[in-house]
């Protein structure tokens, strides 16, 4: 599946549209046109007032060239993923062994995310990894950083690997969604909005997707880099 | 060890691992490793906003406290 190159988005503001937007795409600000589809406060094609922002966010034709981009355009064909899972495995393994971590590593089931992609799954293996996943899973992120970019080095193109230990990815995703859902019954008893910790984009858009039908909240994301953080409002 | 690490993985990101040198300094629990690049490479571990080298940093600090000492990671160009 082709990864999704515009998204239409509403939100309290023609700002968080966007932001929502952006997180969504996976894009910085200056990779996308933005068309305000219609500001808050004003009547939709119905002709009812509406106190929502509606924006249209596109990726910029020449977005896809920006030599920095790290992101897939594609899906990896069958043969690529073959070769992604094995040069993976090999630099992953590699990587552990100069770690001195007593490991191994193997290629695991491959689930889609939320974006539809199909990341390719190295699940390590062993003992005291504790340290290896660290704060939040900040460690492990890191490592799954650097082996695709060792990989995208000798293959020349994106591998999208997902580094995992012990499942600990698909725990914190449920501990996300039920965080989420615990948070929107309190702000909705309460009215009062609440700041969840600073978190990375994928963990941002599992709490905003956990909640997206529930017409009690909405959430924004505020902060930069490292401090940017999802806040929940009462509606 | 450490410094293996550091060469294996500086040598794998860059487009000229033979220009690539580690040295260390300091002794006991915190050593400080300044890891030289070719001038072309410094984006390639520094990334955007200093991304890679944070990456790399965390993969080090992994590595140092499985053998109990701090390591501090210095990246300069040639």
């Amino acid at each position: 599946m082709r990864k999704r190159e515009s998204i239409e988005i509403s939100a309290t503001t023609v700002e968080s549209a966007v932001e929502l937007a952006l997180e969504q795409l996976g894009r910085s600000r200056e990779e996308v046109e933005v068309t305000v589809l219609r500001r808050p406060n004003e009547p939709d094609e119905h002709g009812y007032a509406t106190d929502e922002a509606l924006v249209l966010v596109e990726t910029r034709s020449d977005a896809a060239e920006a030599p920095q981009l790290q992101r897939p355009r594609h899906e990896l064909s069958p043969s690529e993923r073959m070769r992604a899972s094995q040069v993976g495995q090999e630099v992953l393994s590699d990587l552990l062994h100069h770690m001195s971590l007593i490991a191994s590593c193997h290629v695991g089931p491959s689930s889609g995310n939320s974006q539809g992609e199909m990341p390719v799954v190295l699940e390590v293996e062993g003992e005291d990894l504790g340290v290896l996943i660290g704060r939040r899973g900040e460690n492990l992120n890191s490592l799954q950083q650097i082996v695709n970019l060792i990989v995208q080095k000798r293959l020349g193109l994106w591998p999208n690997i997902q580094v995992d230990v012990a499942g600990y990815r698909h725990k914190r995703e449920q501990s996300l969604e039920s965080l989420a859902r615990r948070t929107a019954r309190r702000v909705a008893d309460t009215q009062q909005p609440y700041t969840f910790e600073p978190m990375p984009a994928r963990e941002r858009r599992i709490i905003h997707l956990a909640v997206q039908q529930d017409s009690r909240v909405y959430t924004e994301s505020t902060g930069e880099g490292d401090e940017r953080r999802v806040v929940m409002y009462p509606a | 060890m450490l410094e293996e690490l550091i060469l294996y993985v500086a040598r794998s990101l860059v487009d000229h691992p033979d220009s690539v040198e580690v040295y260390s300094r300091g002794s006991g629990r915190v050593v400080t490793y300044y890891l030289n690049v070719d001038a072309r490479d410094m984006g390639k571990v520094i990334g955007r906003q200093g991304k890679i080298a944070k990456a790399f940093r965390d993969v080090l600090s992994v590595a140092a406290t499985r053998e109990g000492v701090r390591a501090n990671l210095e990246i300069r160009e040639i």
